[in-house]
């Protein structure tokens, strides 16, 4: 079979660059934030926390393993079912279910992510999602044991009984380590193979690497914190429907990589942050609010393919030389 | 002495002053929060799958509300309703309900389409123990297996509707039945219940197949062509929207309904859709046609709904979601506040007079006893679209489930 390139990287991004300080006062600043701002603020900063980590995850096979996904709404999801289905109808304790999201999630991951490291380029992506079908077929129509169409509901109390503010923290706190684990694979030995995968399969197998397996290491990965994203989710609203599989999610996570710039680590923060705050804030005042989510989207591919991230790295970088001059 | 005598007297001035602007300030603070608006949230999809059945709904809706302030609003607070879209998506409208209730302070949120919306939004508003008015979702599940004294039921739900469709199989005399339903909560459930009440009442009916389009199937030509190789008396069919238009195109084609009997979910909404499309004397089951609401009320309201929207014929969307307003305002002057468990006995507490009839809640699921509409299609001049003829109103007194049914099922939820 022919391995088909990846599609050609914009020059301008550093793909790999976090400004640590920078990013210290953030963590910071959300975490005050969450304790000063109205609860309305509270939900969304929690909302789009969770969906940061989501769109990084989804990021790692896009940007990094050179893989396309789109069925990635699944491993989100079955974060939300892994804990749903155990607690309600397993009687599991609600801290083995929070265990069983992310390890649901991993476990789909490897075994849809196995079947589609058997293909490339867009014959996997259509892999990925034949997969989400599957899933949301046994989501959608296994009554007796999803709930179909109606879910599972109240097993769990919502955020577990915490407060908004409180439960906004325990986000906060999962979602940095979290993107702190991913940052270090990238950076790591492994994630240095990812990106050689990524970037030249050919060149990256003739060096001794097996993309099948690299390839399906990351799928796997993201799976995971996907799988984390979801399971917060579904703490968060005490419920799960078969839309958290759905392609809807998926679509939105590659719209939020997509806004926030292919090839930069930071394409899930920027773009989550962008696409639910705008989700949040427009659709209450628009209600064509996904034509303004598509012109956004638009403008930012037609004016910077890099996304948003290329488009903060261009004027870090402008600001810089300025400095210097 | 004098002295003394004139401390008392600025004394008392002081005290006539004070008690004076105590007086004027009570009365203002008082008209102030008598004055303060009873916002009621409003959650259902506005956009998505129930993008075209919720319009005629928030249409009366604003009609309700603004009769309901023009007649002195509820307890002398004025009515604010605030309409928000839950796209028809399940974390959008748990969403949206949460914002509702912790940034605009509603105190009761009503809508809500559709049953996977009713199931997302029912947690949110247990969690803050607010009043949820379903008007809108078949679901039974949240007043039956998920109770809490705050969610209320004011639509025909799966059990009223399946059981419904049971009895008038029976009186049919219909032996021969074949089942077609969406795949989903509405379909699964209302057959369900179906089954076993027509096994209780008819036993010697069968149910000789089961069908199962998928949610939004547009190609019923399968599902038609099986149907007919069993020669049944009767279909029971509980599709909706695309589903149920493609099984009315496609049956045509295929003589379906000169074959069997049919009965399909025929709301206003469909016939309005269909039009000519509809064949004259297929059943169709129906939650508040308006043309056969029956009561003098009802009528005024189609008048009164005709005169406002140049001359649209309210749907049954349009009638509960008037209802509701109306219901709502009854519980909330009789409970005297918006407290759940104080709206729950006042609820049970009084007949009420809706456009559909004489309708009652009770305490133990806060239900009301909504009839089920059967009737028969057909085009007559005096409507643009078909309509339901001869129907039969099937009260929900009937068709409620026991106290016992209910803890029973209850107490399987909760296990």
């Amino acid at each position: 079979m022919t391995e088909a390139n990846p599609p050609s990287r914009p020059l301008d991004v550093d793909s790999t660059a976090v400004n640590w300080k920078l990013t210290g006062v953030l963590v910071a600043l959300t975490a005050i934030a969450l304790f000063v701002l109205d609860p309305r603020s509270v939900f969304a900063i929690t909302e789009v926390m969770i969906f940061v980590l989501f769109a990084s995850a989804l990021n790692l096979v896009l940007s990094y393993s050179g893989m396309v996904s789109f069925g990635h709404g699944v491993y989100f999801g079955l974060g939300a079912y892994g804990i749903a289905l155990t607690v309600a109808r397993f009687d599991w304790p609600i801290w083995a279910g929070l265990m069983a999201g992310p390890v649901l999630a991993t476990i789909a991951g490897l075994v849809y992510g196995f079947l589609s490291v058997q293909l490339t380029f867009i014959y996997a992506g259509m892999l990925t999602l034949a997969c989400a079908e599957v899933t949301f077929g046994i989501a959608h129509q296994w009554f007796s044991f999803t709930g179909g169409e109606s879910g599972i509901t109240g097993y769990v109390v919502t955020r577990l009984g915490l407060s908004p503010e409180m439960f906004g923290l325990t986000v906060l706190i999962v979602v940095t380590v979290s993107l702190l684990l991913l940052w270090r694979i990238v950076h790591s030995p492994l994630g240095l193979v990812i990106r050689a995968v990524g970037e030249n399969p050919m060149r990256a197998g003739a060096m001794g690497h097996n993309r099948k397996t690299i390839q399906l290491i990351a799928f796997t990965i993201s799976g995971f914190f996907s799988g984390v994203a979801g399971t917060l989710y579904g703490v968060f609203h005490g419920n799960v429907f078969p839309d958290y599989v759905g392609a809807q999610f998926t679509l939105d996570g590659l719209v939020m990589v997509l806004l926030g710039g292919l090839y930069s680590f930071s394409a899930g923060i920027y773009g989550a942050v962008i696409f639910k705050l705008a989700d949040n804030i427009v659709s209450h005042y628009f209600e064509l609010w996904e034509l303004v989510i598509g012109i956004i989207l638009m403008s930012v591919i037609i004016l910077s393919p890099a996304g948003i991230a290329g488009y903060v790295n261009r004027l870090l970088e402008h600001l810089r030389r300025r400095t210097h001059a | 002495m004098d002295m003394r005598l004139r401390v008392s007297k600025i004394a008392l001035q002081l005290s006539g002053v004070v008690a004076a602007l105590s007086l004027v300030f009570g009365v203002a603070v008082a008209q102030l929060q008598a004055a303060e608006p009873l916002k009621i949230g409003y959650v259902g999809g506005i956009s998505g799958v129930c993008g075209s059945l919720t319009p005629p709904a928030i249409k009366a809706m604003k009609m309700a509300t603004e009769e309901i302030n023009n007649a002195g609003g509820i307890m002398g607070r004025p009515v604010e309703v605030i309409y928000r879209d839950s796209k028809t998506k399940p974390d959008e409208g748990a969403k949206q309900a949460r914002d509702l209730i912790v940034s605009d302070k509603v105190e009761i949120i009503t809508g809500v389409c559709s049953s996977s919306i009713f199931m997302s939004v029912f947690p949110v508003t247990k969690e803050y123990n607010i009043p949820l008015f379903s008007a809108l979702s078949g679901t039974h599940k949240p007043n039956i297996d998920f109770f809490y004294p705050g969610v209320f039921q004011t639509q025909p739900h799966t059990i009223i509707e399946g059981k419904a469709l049971a009895e008038f199989t029976k009186q049919k005399g219909w032996k021969k039945i074949v089942t077609m339903a969406m795949d989903y909560e509405w379909g699964r459930t209302t057959i369900e219940v179906y089954k076993d009440h027509l096994a209780q009442i008819d036993p010697s009916a069968k149910i000789v197949k089961e069908l199962w389009p998928k949610f939004g199937e547009s190609n019923m030509t399968s599902f038609i062509t099986a149907t007919l190789a069993d020669q049944p008396d009767a279909v029971i069919a509980v599709t909706a929207g695309v589903t149920t238009n493609s099984l009315i195109k496609q049956g045509k084609a295929y003589g379906l309904f000169d074959r069997t009997k049919v009965v399909a979910f025929l709301v206003t909404q469909t016939l309005m859709d269909m039009g000519t499309e509809v064949p004259d004397g297929i059943y169709g089951w129906s939650r508040a046609p308006f043309n056969a609401l029956g009561t003098a009320r009802g009528a005024d309201f189609v008048k009164r709904y005709r005169a406002r929207y140049d001359g649209e014929y309210p749907t049954d969307w349009g009638v509960l979601g008037y209802d509701v307003m109306y219901f709502i305002k009854e519980v909330v002057t009789r409970a005297g506040n918006t407290k759940s468990e104080d709206m729950s006995k006042a609820a049970a507490s009084f007949t009420f007079d809706s456009v559909r009839g004489q309708l009652r809640s009770r305490t133990l699921d806060n239900t009301l006893d909504s009839p089920s509409y059967i009737g028969i299609t057909k085009k007559t001049p005096e409507y643009p679209f078909p309509i339901l003829t001869d129907v039969t109103a099937i009260p929900g007194s009937k068709l409620l489930p026991s106290e016992a049914e209910v803890l029973k099922m209850r107490a399987m939820a909760n296990k």
